[in-house]
């Protein structure tokens, strides 16, 4: 679900484009979701829906990334056909910058989206987080699954929710959610110092990740009120925040 | 007894390290807006801060950092992963204070009503506190007994579960994962040395171990391992099991502090040739408790080494003393370059001097003075001075051998003549323990050194230095003054005396058997006559 960068659904609200790269940190206010006004369940309204897209260029020398060393974990390290990376920046070969969180910041604080049913699946695969970033509604399942059965854990640590540190020795799944929005929350393998791994959890479904490709899409209705949004570059590339439109200046292809 | 002296003695240390360094941040009460704020302020703000964040003047001098209160991350709790703690594990800490970090215990500081409205007051520091339902303590259920098959299954639990990845095979905090290890606020925290019960945060009983396995210690990297039973990959009897293999790792007792280590008199057998000689079991152990150099500077408010288990032994020619300490690496040791870098960076730069440059090895130092006081007074604890120097064994982990030297003061250490060299060494590293002797004969020609003489008290004191932890010169851990006694040949007279007074009382109780036997029969002759003569 989160490998794809698709977004079908359009805002029936003004709304800001957030684009935060993996552990970009700063919070977006969290709290409960909703606000003090009536909530409107499930606004979407498909008549008026459509798409937003745009690539995440990355502009200047890509930082080298750190091998990973995996002799103490053989298990881990012949699951990879080359040397494993660090992934705290990924720059795809056509030079857009993968594992972005793209989600809608503003301007949905009147409505309120069911919870998916469905968990999301966070892997821990090859010693590494499978997806590296993912979103998720808050109260919606994360299943965290231990495909390498060997000990790992799973130590999160929000801010605007209460954290935990599972353990999974073996192959095994567990299953944990987050109460609240908050961006980005960072989960640990302290037992594996360079897995690493965020998630964004929001109260609302308008969220995605760029990928191995190129492109970010995000929900946007083109309005002609400009709102507000915000790009983040990930810490170690210096915190940085980027306004942008979200408008009829955004055209898909559009570079941010 | 002995048990509560060394909590004592350990939690007073620490004590004195979190009062020593509240001197600056205490800045005095801030009004009388309840009992709780007033008691913070004045004990608690120094280290944890006014606003609770954990960022007090003195914080930046304690490794790990105090708690961050405005995170509600607390380590031990009776509460689920996650969870808030309840008040009882809030008071617990206080009352008790954590062991392996500058927490002390408040119970004999503050009274009950303090310690009580220091709960009250911390939780004021989180929203989290207030929201929902009151935290809930989980049944724990009660102990399962120990078998030398519970053990064993504890030991396979704890490979299944590859606890020794973190806390490696023996427990000694050794694994290869311990050289990344973060706390909640990313700074550096050692596995724990499952060897040393006594100093385990939230208690080192079997019942405390398995509560610290099924809720984890939040904002450690230490894991909770219900979601492991809950999955079925492991029984709760299995859990405890891992329980009681790893209460089994330390000794049966917390050790005494002995102040004199006995070097008894091998008269049948030679002295140990090695460290690792078996004739070593049979010798009583004395534990030497370490703490920080935190008088000169540079001072170390990190040690590595927190305590020495040491032995001695001579034959009348000889005195040789084994040491054993804990240490998860043999320094310098590349894997734990970043560790020594990062402690480095957050220690030392406000120490002054910097640490010394390059790879820094393990070292560790016996010292004595370099006569044996008549009287009470020895030579300042810290390498002497200039007026009473101490001689000293001096040991490195890069070098073979080791050094006899004479020091006036910390960093002041010259070596003997080489010719008036005469201690050897003999040392292993294996699982996260060193083991060292050292040896030399009881006297020697030499004149700069020591001759060590028989039923006599010898002050003894000790420095050790974990280089991979960035430790070097006066960034050591240290002792103060202990005593070794040298026993003297058992005197002929302990041997002769008994039997001569056996020999004697046997005689006497002969004769006054005699002599009552006598009389008894002299006075049967006067009964039988005392009717005629009456």
């Amino acid at each position: 679900m989160f490998d794809g960068i698709d977004l079908k659904k359009v805002l029936a609200a003004t709304v800001a484009v957030f684009i935060a790269t993996g552990c970009g940190g700063g919070g977006d206010g969290g709290g409960d979701s909703g606000g003090g006004a009536a909530a409107v369940e499930n606004p979407v309204d498909a008549a008026t829906a459509g798409n937003i897209s745009g690539s995440i260029a990355f502009e200047g020398d890509a930082p080298a990334m750190q091998t990973i060393d995996m002799e103490e974990e053989p298990v881990c390290a012949d699951k990879h056909a080359s040397t494993p990376m660090t992934e705290d920046v990924v720059v795809n070969d056509n030079g857009t910058l993968a594992n972005v969180f793209v989600y809608v910041k503003e301007g949905l604080e009147s409505l309120q989206f069911p919870t998916p049913s469905q968990p999301v699946m966070l892997d821990q695969n090859g010693c590494m987080y499978r997806p590296h970033v993912l979103g998720v509604m808050a109260g919606q399942d994360i299943t965290i699954k231990n495909s390498d059965g060997l000990l790992h854990n799973i130590n999160a640590s929000p801010t605007e929710n209460r954290g935990f540190n599972m353990s999974q020795p073996v192959a095994m799944e567990g299953t944990r959610s987050f109460r609240v929005a908050e961006v980005m929350v960072p989960l640990r393998c302290d037992v594996h110092g360079w897995m690493t791994a965020y998630i964004g959890v929001l109260d609302h479904p308008f969220h995605a990740v760029s990928g191995g490709d190129d492109v970010a899409r995000l929900a946007c209705q083109r309005t002609d009120q400009p709102a507000d949004g915000t790009l983040v570059f990930r810490p170690a590339l210096g915190l940085h925040d980027r306004v942008e439109p979200c408008s009829g200046e955004h055209s898909p292809g559009k570079t941010l | 007894m002995r048990i509560l002296g060394v909590v004592k003695g350990q939690l007073g240390a620490a004590a004195v390290l979190a009062l020593f360094l509240l001197g600056a941040g205490a800045g005095g009460v801030s009004g009388q807006e309840g009992l709780g704020k007033t008691t913070y302020d004045k004990w608690c703000s120094g280290c944890h801060g006014v606003d609770g964040d954990g960022r007090g003047v003195a914080a930046e001098y304690m490794l790990p950092r105090p708690r961050d209160f405005t995170l509600a991350l607390y380590q031990i709790r009776t509460t689920a992963s996650g969870e808030l703690p309840t008040d009882a594990d809030i008071r617990r800490i206080i009352d008790v204070g954590m062991p392996t970090t500058t927490m002390p215990g408040w119970e004999d500081l503050l009274s009950e009503a303090e310690r009580d409205a220091l709960v009250d007051y911390l939780k004021t520091f989180s929203r989290f506190f207030g929201q929902g339902d009151e935290p809930q303590a989980i049944d724990f259920g009660r102990a399962t007994k120990v078998s030398d098959a519970v053990l064993t299954e504890g030991r396979e639990q704890y490979q299944v579960m590859e606890c020794f990845k973190c806390h490696g095979e023996f427990g000694r905090g050794d694994g290869t994962s311990a050289t990344t290890l973060e706390d909640a606020g990313s700074f550096p925290i050692r596995a724990a040395d499952l060897t040393e019960n006594w100093k385990f945060n939230g208690g080192g009983s079997v019942e405390d171990i398995f509560r610290r396995l099924r809720t984890g210690l939040d904002g450690t990297p230490m894991p909770s391992y219900q979601d492991v039973v809950d999955a079925g990959v492991i029984t709760e009897e299995q859990l405890w099991s891992v329980a009681h293999y790893v209460r089994s790792l330390a000794p049966e007792d917390a050790p005494g502090i002995d102040e004199v280590i006995r070097a008894e008199l091998i008269q049948d057998a030679a002295l140990p040739t090695t460290a690792d000689d078996p004739a070593w079991d049979e010798v009583s152990v004395s534990y030497i408790p370490l703490v920080g150099q935190i008088i000169v500077s540079p001072r170390w408010f990190d040690p590595r080494v927190d305590g020495l288990w040491v032995q001695a032994m001579h034959d009348g020619q000889e005195l040789a003393m084994r040491i054993r300490w804990s240490d998860p690496s043999q320094s310098p040791d590349p894997d734990w370059a970043e560790w020594k870098a990062r402690i480095i960076d957050l220690m030392a730069p406000k120490e002054g001097d910097p640490p010394e440059a390059g790879p820094t090895p393990d070292r560790l130092v016996v010292q004595f003075p370099k006569e044996v006081p008549t009287g009470l007074e020895r030579p300042y604890f810290l390498m002497g001075d200039q007026r009473n120097p101490v001689y000293q064994w001096r040991w490195r982990s890069d070098q073979p051998g080791a050094v006899e030297a004479e020091a006036r003061g910390l960093g002041t250490a010259t070596p003997l003549p080489s010719a008036e060299q005469a201690v050897t060494a003999s040392a292993t590293f294996a699982d996260g323990q060193w083991t060292l002797m050292l040896r030399r004969p009881i006297t020697t020609e030499s004149v700069s050194d020591l001759d060590f003489t028989t039923g006599e008290a010898i002050p003894v004191a000790f420095f050790a230095w974990d280089g991979d932890n960035g430790e070097s010169g006066t960034r050591a851990a240290i002792s103060s003054w202990y005593f070794v006694f040298l026993e003297e040949p058992t005197p002929a007279t302990v041997f002769i005396a008994p039997l001569a007074a056996f020999a004697i009382t046997g005689g006497l109780g002969l004769l006054v058997v005699g002599r009552a036997r006598k009389r008894e029969q002299e006075g049967i002759v006067t009964e039988d006559e005392t009717p005629d003569e009456a």
